[in-house]
């Protein structure tokens, strides 16, 4: 008897420890599980009554930060404030711009003053009215030093905003600025509701309220945002009820929950899967161009690569074809220019062909006949495949006499040690959010840009710098591109990094969804998506 | 007891200020700075030293240390840096997630690895052995990523039977509790093995057969008993391994634990929840860490405490 009660006892104990340290939240998971599923319950009563597909499960893989358009850094995030907020112009999918909170505008005759003309009758979804008012509180609030938007210099050269009417604007600048419109499709320069900043303060980071076509509803931290229709939205009311964003971080996992089809849409997806899925049909995969540029950071102040020569060498070194290839399963495009074809003010100036024995011979003319040793720098995991083409690189750079050490870092490390210019190469990607050659070009080869600021090549060139001054002055869109052709012309002739390629995008939906927008700048639009 | 129960609690508590001293230090000393990282590889000078200036990035680092253990005196564990939600609600939402996992996954283990170890020492020598210690070998070192995929192909996508995406009901716990539990019952299998072979060993398990104590008693009540203090010890480190380290599993099966949290948090260094996870999982452990020990004196009476 006492021997059954021990082994009771000890069965007991085992399971006390366990079920003492879950104890309480045991409870409260079951608590959590029944009010998922009233949710569930509640949102199938909604979709009932509905005209309008009920759902739509996208999948992203990062989780969002801040529901504060204005101090939101990172594109997965910007893809839900760009659903939620409204700019007063947008890009569309070949980066055109197109009217969106301003119906139409117009520059004063010293292009100094932008005058623009409002959508009336939109409101935001408090219910509160947007007009100039709501235009001029918004950019103030990112233009406020104090307030520390870390995109303030976005919109850094707005001197005034001034509303003229309820539904008239007026953006002054001290010096024309060519590219102020690109500049006002960037995440930053969105509009919030006045009424909203008011009511939460510091929490509007969780309390967006904009004009877009999804409100916000809620958001479950490293679970899922979810959005509902805007039956207002000025644009005309989306067609699906309810947009939930779930975090799905794992890409193997995301393409198997698209496949087996208990999700509708699936964001960046490396090709590995995107690969695999081509052979379903009822899977879409829709490819598209970024605004990215992939390159080497040559180190153009520090030993062998302050040589032009050596430069150039590294760059004829180099079959990009076969990292796109070969490496990115296609998913790229070799560079031609610095910036990318989808960057205003692109210019095809000239490729660096694959030519081994020029590169030999390049290296020889500057003094270099039996090779030189160099470190390249690579961050981890930062770029797709970033590993394996900064190896690649290595290979290839060997058959020309360059011997590279590799070295790999974490990417918050790496920008910290690139800060004190002590490498010799980095790879590195650029991506111009304002879809312009002002931000593709300006911060990365101006010689006043040079790191902390991100000039981390330490390029130098007076003309170019000259070129890139007057550009960003210049309002006419003819003599700016001129200006950007020769400056992008002359910095590939100068080797200032090795120029490597533009990646492409990939978006897989089931192939019952469509009208999804997919954008340059990897902001996917849903207010025109359709579910059968 | 008592006594020692209290005394057990003050030295938590000067563990977790131990912790809380470290994680401070560590994560400012880790190259990478706050402001630069939240800022992103974009911004201007200007911009990141705005934030900084805005986020209080920009005081001397001795206090910054004070206000963060003074408010952590208080209970407050601050503000994300970058989605500026208390540190304690997003806790409050991710730790139970783990520990649910965590304790799913040692149920798994535990009645999964002790009737296999026990098994094996009984067999001992014979295929039965062999077998066992084969499949625990194989638990040991198979990768839980590969396995995760593997069961996920298997009853999800071939079957439909269980779900693999986040934390809805029980059935959603299988998946990740198997994946994560197999290993553990591995360690736990083999450990048992070692334990019960040398108390069978002993001179009482033969004076029991000699008494003619029926095998099963033998087995369960005499040796079981006098095996599992090593066995309970190693469960509760394999606890805390499971607390801390699930992230490749959180990751596969999008589980909004805890340890997915910090790593997220450190690769963009909001380090408020980086230090707000570590506090957490140092206390979560020296509870476990005592409870073990409790569990000791109640298996072994000659263990005593004073």
């Amino acid at each position: 008897m006492k021997r059954r009660m021990c082994s009771m006892i000890l069965t007991g104990i085992l399971v006390f420890a366990l079920s003492a340290c879950g104890g309480d939240s045991g409870n409260k998971k079951e608590t959590d599980q029944e009010q998922k599923q009233e949710e569930k319950t509640e949102q199938s009563d909604d979709s009932q009554t509905a005209q309008v597909a009920d759902e739509l499960i996208v999948l992203t893989g990062s989780d969002a930060s801040t529901f504060d358009p204005h101090f939101c850094t990172d594109s997965a995030t910007e893809i839900f404030n760009k659903n939620i907020f409204n700019n007063l112009v947008r890009f569309n999918e070949d980066m055109e711009i197109e009217p969106d909170l301003a119906k139409e505008w117009s520059i004063s005759e010293d292009q100094l003053t932008w005058t623009f003309k409002l959508e009336e009758g939109v409101k935001f979804h408090d219910g509160t009215d947007f007009n100039a008012e709501a235009v001029k509180t918004s950019f103030e609030r990112v233009l406020d030093e104090n307030l520390g938007s870390p995109r303030r210099s976005v919109l850094a050269a707005i001197t005034k905003i001034e509303a003229v009417d309820e539904h008239t604007v007026n953006i002054s600048t001290d010096v024309p600025c060519g590219a102020l419109l690109q500049q006002l499709c960037h995440p930053v320069a969105a509009i919030i509701s006045p009424k909203s900043l008011e009511d939460y303060g510091e929490e509007i980071s969780t309390h967006p309220v904009g004009t877009g076509a999804f409100k916000f509803v809620e958001w479950k931290t490293g679970e899922e945002l979810v959005l509902e229709r805007n039956p207002e939205y000025f644009k005309g009311a989306p067609a699906v009820e309810k947009v939930y964003f779930r975090v799905v971080p794992e890409d193997a996992t995301r393409a198997l929950l698209l496949q087996s089809g208990q999700a509708d849409v699936a964001l960046r997806l490396p090709v590995t899967e995107t690969d695999r899925l081509e052979s379903d049909p009822n899977v879409t995969i829709q490819k598209g161009d970024t605004v990215m540029t992939m390159y080497v950071a040559l180190n153009n102040s520090k030993g062998v690569l302050q040589d032009e020569k050596v430069r150039q060498a590294m760059n004829y070194a180099v079959d990009k074809d076969v990292i796109v290839n070969d490496i990115l399963g296609g998913m790229a495009t070799v560079s031609d220019s610095p910036i990318s074809p989808y960057t205003w003010g692109y210019n095809s100036s000239m490729k660096y062909e694959c030519d081994v024995e020029k590169a030999k011979e390049l290296l020889a003319e500057a003094g270099y006949p039996d090779g030189i040793e160099l470190e390249l720098w690579t961050p981890v995991g930062r770029y797709l495949m970033d590993t394996q083409v900064s190896e690649n690189l290595q290979a290839q750079w060997e058959k020309a006499g360059i011997h590279v050490n590799i070295r790999q870092w974490e990417f918050q490390a790496l920008m910290s040690e690139v800060k004190n210019g002590g490498f010799d190469m980095v790879l590195l990607g650029w991506s111009p959010s304002t879809g312009d050659a002002d931000q593709g070009l300006y911060p990365v080869f101006h010689s006043s840009q040079f790191p902390p600021n991100s000039n981390r090549a330490f390029y130098n060139n007076p003309d170019v710098d000259a070129l890139l001054d007057s550009a960003k002055t210049e309002v006419d869109e003819n003599a700016r591109k001129d200006m950007y052709a020769e400056a992008e012309k002359t910095i590939m002739e100068d080797a200032a990094w090795t120029f490597l390629y533009y990646p492409k995008q990939a978006l897989s939906y089931r192939s019952n969804v469509s009208g999804i927008e997919m954008l340059p700048t990897e902001h996917i639009m849903l207010e025109k998506v359709t579910k059968q | 007891m008592l006594k020692y129960i209290i005394k057990k609690i003050i030295f938590t508590c000067i563990v977790l200020v131990g912790a809380a001293t470290c994680a401070f230090l560590l994560l400012h000393a880790i190259p990478g700075d706050t402001a630069e990282a939240l800022a992103g590889p974009q911004a201007t000078v200007e911009d990141v030293d705005n934030l900084r200036r805005a986020m209080e990035l920009d005081q001397p680092l001795g206090k910054q240390y004070i206000s963060y253990m003074g408010n952590l005196l208080h209970g407050d564990l601050g503000y994300s840096y970058r989605t500026n939600k208390p540190v304690m609600d997003i806790l409050k939402s991710a730790w139970p997630a783990t520990l649910q996992l965590a304790v799913c996954s040692m149920i798994v283990a535990v009645l999964l690895g002790v009737p296999i170890g026990i098994f094996a020492a009984i067999h001992r020598g014979k295929a039965g052995d062999t077998i066992a210690m084969i499949a625990a070998f194989l638990g040991v070192s198979m990768p839980s990523f590969w396995l995760a995929l593997l069961l996920i192909i298997e009853f999800s996508v071939n079957h439909n039977w269980f779900p693999f995406y986040g934390r809805e009901g029980i059935s959603s716990f299988v998946l990740p509790s198997l994946t994560l539990g197999l290993g553990v019952a591995a360690n736990i299998a083999r450990l048992t093995r070692t334990s019960m072979l040398e108390v069978l060993g002993q001179d009482y398990i033969r004076t029991a057969k000699g008494k003619g104590v029926k095998s099963g008693k033998i087995i369960w009540v005499h040796a079981l008993r006098n095996a599992a203090v090593p066995v309970v010890t190693i469960i509760g480190l394999q606890f805390g391994v499971l607390l801390g380290g699930q992230v490749v599993t959180e990751t596969v099966f999008s589980w909004p634990g805890i340890g997915r949290m910090i790593v997220d948090a450190l690769n963009t260094r909001d380090l408020q929840i980086v230090q707000g996870g570590i506090l957490i999982l140092a206390a979560t452990f020296t509870i476990i860490n005592l409870i073990t020990d409790l569990v000791y004196a109640l298996l072994d009476p000659r263990i005593r405490y004073s």
